[in-house]
């Protein structure tokens, strides 16, 4: 795992150059603390921070094939190396490397950027063809890993994490407020959005080049989330299943250094456990968060797993003081507005995995929405046959749904009723799964000045994408939850983001390629959905704790208003103060000075999940607006690490002597 | 205060909002984003708690929930049933 960062300009000269790219690497220094290196030619510059993994001593980026034509800087893993590696050699190219990133290098000498589709990994990646002055920047197809870029008058920038733009002379950053509007709608970024003004993402599957200032993005692998339907009976599948996770996990384990486990509790991370623990030689490590808070904690199932599996278990206690302490620096790492304070746990978790001398974590992000973890999968599936349901059934699948909300409790059942008529027929054209959803982004859209289409660009994005039109609604929840809450959250803010904020990678056996396909082909085929992920069960009946397999899915959560309304940190001026909060320029003051007081004055139990998502969002704002916007914390001014070893430091520029430039 | 006015403050005081500017009495709440699941179940709630009366079958299948003017119309037609308790 590393990170990347770079940029095509004629203007910058001279020992300007390579300052400025030692200021972006150093901005994400934390990525890859273990070396840099950086590759300059005429009109580009293009760097790599690393933590070194596969192949430590020969591993160094960026690299070039022995002709010195291909460049490449790669931000990630391809688990799949070895196989490929074997496969280019027998087409008869040669390495002088272990690494992976070699192995991409050849790949893409190989076979261009057909090899994007053989590629099982992780990653963000840069290639330079120095031949042709072409830049090509690729992300994989689930988008594990970061890639922004900005393309402005005479520069075109692009960087694992958007904090490295703060190097850039004259780079500023500025809150877009249709994008704000989208992702308080939406909950996330779109995919190849961002808050900010002008910088975008390579979306998931995407492939941008730069040929003569001009970008072309193009995507090499669409998503699929269907499969022929998988011909066998019940116990067939679940083995099928059971196979190809068992695959995934010892891919996953390929690595130089120790892997280790984050173990929630849940099934999904207690599968991956479970595997890891088979394939590893020596005993497993497993990390967990617990809770002071027994509604969040999930500490006694992470023990049960952890005691039945035999893992060397490692629990960090979380309080509501730690996340409101580590809220902003885990809100820099995330660089996007957040819906829930969830990710701030993890932003310690990886502290702490880090100092237990652990590099590389496996996860279980992916099982929900591949094998339709979800209750909204469950709430599609009901609205979609709700006009063809007896009231009785209505009633039955209505109390299944959410658990863990009281308003979906006996109780209020004849009311859910009314509400679930409202949304039994689709308003928002393709949106159908997550239109009750979205009625709590709508209301944090009010939050904003302008906010007249906030679900604009998400229809767009739906209306034009492949194949969308002929999924089921099921299906169509699912897309939507790879596009969005998965990449733009679930693996981001809550993931990568956070576990790289201390250089810990992380995998996600449930999302390989094959993983994904064997749970499309088997979904919906055995049982009805409304038992969450019965054929996972299935495949590890026996083999997991009783109640691993038995429990009701608890999601993550983490407390939320209420911890800052009780901690009342300094940074809540941001809020508290008119002043302060006039700063923001797209919010409206009348509604958020509205919300914070309902918010301060409410007792906890009364405050909405609506209003509390609200508040996280406005307060993350507030907080990456104080950060990135102003710059009041001087973040941004990095001087060149200290600590950053450059250990490859390559310059071909034609024009370094005459401009002046150290040789 | 009037059946119109308690119906109105309950919707302003639970979801932040002003009847007046952007938000008028035949305004689709859960449209302008005012009304969630939450939301709604707190309001069926209060209006029956508050009125005293009970929603029927009929009544929740009924697309009348969603503004101010359309439950305050609601609401008037059921205290005006002859057999309310």
């Amino acid at each position: 795992m590393c990170g990347l960062a770079g940029f095509l300009s004629s203007e910058l000269q001279g020992d300007a150059v390579p300052q400025v790219i030692t200021s972006m690497l150093s901005l994400i220094h934390h990525r890859g603390p273990d070396e840099a290196g950086y590759y300059l030619d005429d009109g580009i510059a293009m760097g790599a921070v690393r933590l070194s993994i596969i192949d430590i001593a020969a591993g160094s980026q960026p690299m070039s094939d022995p002709a010195g034509r291909y460049w490449i800087c790669f931000n990630g893993e391809l688990y799949n190396h070895i196989e490929l590696r074997d496969e280019l050699r027998g087409l008869g190219r040669t390495f002088r490397t272990l690494s992976d990133t070699e192995v991409v290098l050849q790949a893409w000498i190989q076979w261009g950027p057909a090899c994007l589709t053989r590629f099982n990994g992780a990653f963000g990646l840069a290639i330079r063809d120095a031949a042709t002055g072409e830049l090509f920047l690729a992300r994989d197809r689930y988008g594990k890993r970061p890639l922004f870029y900005a393309d402005r008058p005479g520069a075109f920038l692009f960087a694992s994490e958007m904090k490295a733009f703060h190097a850039f002379p004259g780079f500023r950053f500025v809150l877009d407020p249709r994008e704000l509007a989208s992702i308080f709608a939406v909950w996330t970024p779109l995919p190849d959005r961002t808050p900010f003004r002008g910088i975008r993402q390579i979306p998931v599957g995407g492939l941008l080049t730069v040929r003569g200032g001009q970008c072309t993005l193009s995507t090499y692998e669409e998503l699929r989330v269907d499969a022929p339907p998988f011909t066998g009976s019940e116990e067939d599948a679940a083995a099928f299943v059971r196979e190809e996770l068992r695959k995934s996990v010892e891919l996953r384990l390929r690595s130089d250094v120790e892997v280790g486990v984050y173990l929630s509790g849940g099934l999904d991370s207690s599968i991956v456990t479970k595997l890891a623990t088979d394939l590893s030689r020596s005993q497993v490590r497993t990390f967990s968060v617990e809770f002071q808070d027994k509604t969040f904690d999930e500490s006694s199932s992470q023990r049960a797993v952890a005691e039945h599996l035999g893992t060397v278990h490692s629990s960090l206690a979380i309080s509501s003081a730690d996340i409101v302490e580590n809220f902003p620096s885990a809100v820099y790492h995330a660089e996007v507005p957040a819906f829930r304070t969830a990710f701030v746990p993890m932003y310690l978790l990886s502290r702490h995995v880090r100092d237990a001398g652990i590099k590389v974590i496996l996860s279980g992000e992916g099982a929900d929405e591949a094998f339709l973890g979800y209750s909204l999968f469950r709430e599609t599936l009901l609205r979609t046959s709700w006009n063809d349901l007896s009231d009785e059934e209505k009633a039955a699948k209505l109390g299944s749904l959410y658990p863990e909300l009281g308003h979906f409790g006996p109780g209020h059942r004849k009311h859910l009723t009314g509400l679930f008529s409202q949304f039994s027929t689709e308003r928002l054209p393709g949106l159908f799964s997550h239109e009750l959803r979205y009625q709590n982004g709508r209301f944090a859209v009010r939050l904003l000045k302008e906010r007249d289409e906030p679900f604009g660009d998400v229809l767009d994005l739906v209306g034009s994408a492949p194949d969308y039109a002929g999924l089921s609604p099921t299906q169509k929840a699912q897309w939507l939850e790879y596009k969005t809450l998965l990449a733009g959250y679930l693996l981001s803010t809550q993931g990568e983001r956070m576990g790289l904020a201390h250089s810990v990678e992380n995998r996600c056996p449930f999302l390989d390629p094959a993983v994904v396909r064997a749970a499309a082909s088997v979904n919906l085929k055995y049982d009805d959905g409304f038992q969450e992920k019965a054929i996972l069960k299935k495949a590890f009946r026996g083999e997991l704790p009783e109640y691993s397999l038995t429990r009701p899915k608890q999601p993550y959560r983490a407390p939320g208003a209420a911890a800052f309304k009780e901690q009342r940190p300094d940074y809540m001026e941001l809020l508290l103060s008119d002043a302060e909060l006039g700063q923001l320029d797209c919010v409206d003051p009348v509604f958020a000075r509205k919300l914070v007081n309902k918010v301060m004055s409410t007792p906890d139990p009364e405050i909405s999940t609506k209003e509390d998502q609200a508040f996280v969002y406005l307060l993350s704002t507030a907080v990456l607006h104080h950060q990135y916007v102003l710059d009041r914390e001087g973040r941004g001014s990095a001087e060149p690490e200290s600590r950053m070893e450059i250990r490859t430091a390559v310059d071909h520029r034609l024009s370094r002597l005459s401009a002046g430039g150290t040789p | 205060m009037s059946r119109t006015e308690k119906i109105q403050q309950f919707i302003e005081e639970r979801f932040l909002v002003e009847f007046g500017g952007e938000i008028a009495a035949d305004t689709d709440l859960f449209k302008a984003g005012v009304i969630d699941s939450f939301g709604y179940i707190q309001l069926m709630n209060f209006l029956e708690d508050e009125f005293a009366f009970q929603m029927d079958e009929a009544d929740i299948l009924t697309d009348v929930f969603v503004s101010l003017a359309s439950m305050d119309d609601f609401v008037a037609r059921k205290l005006a049933e002859p057999n309310r308790r």
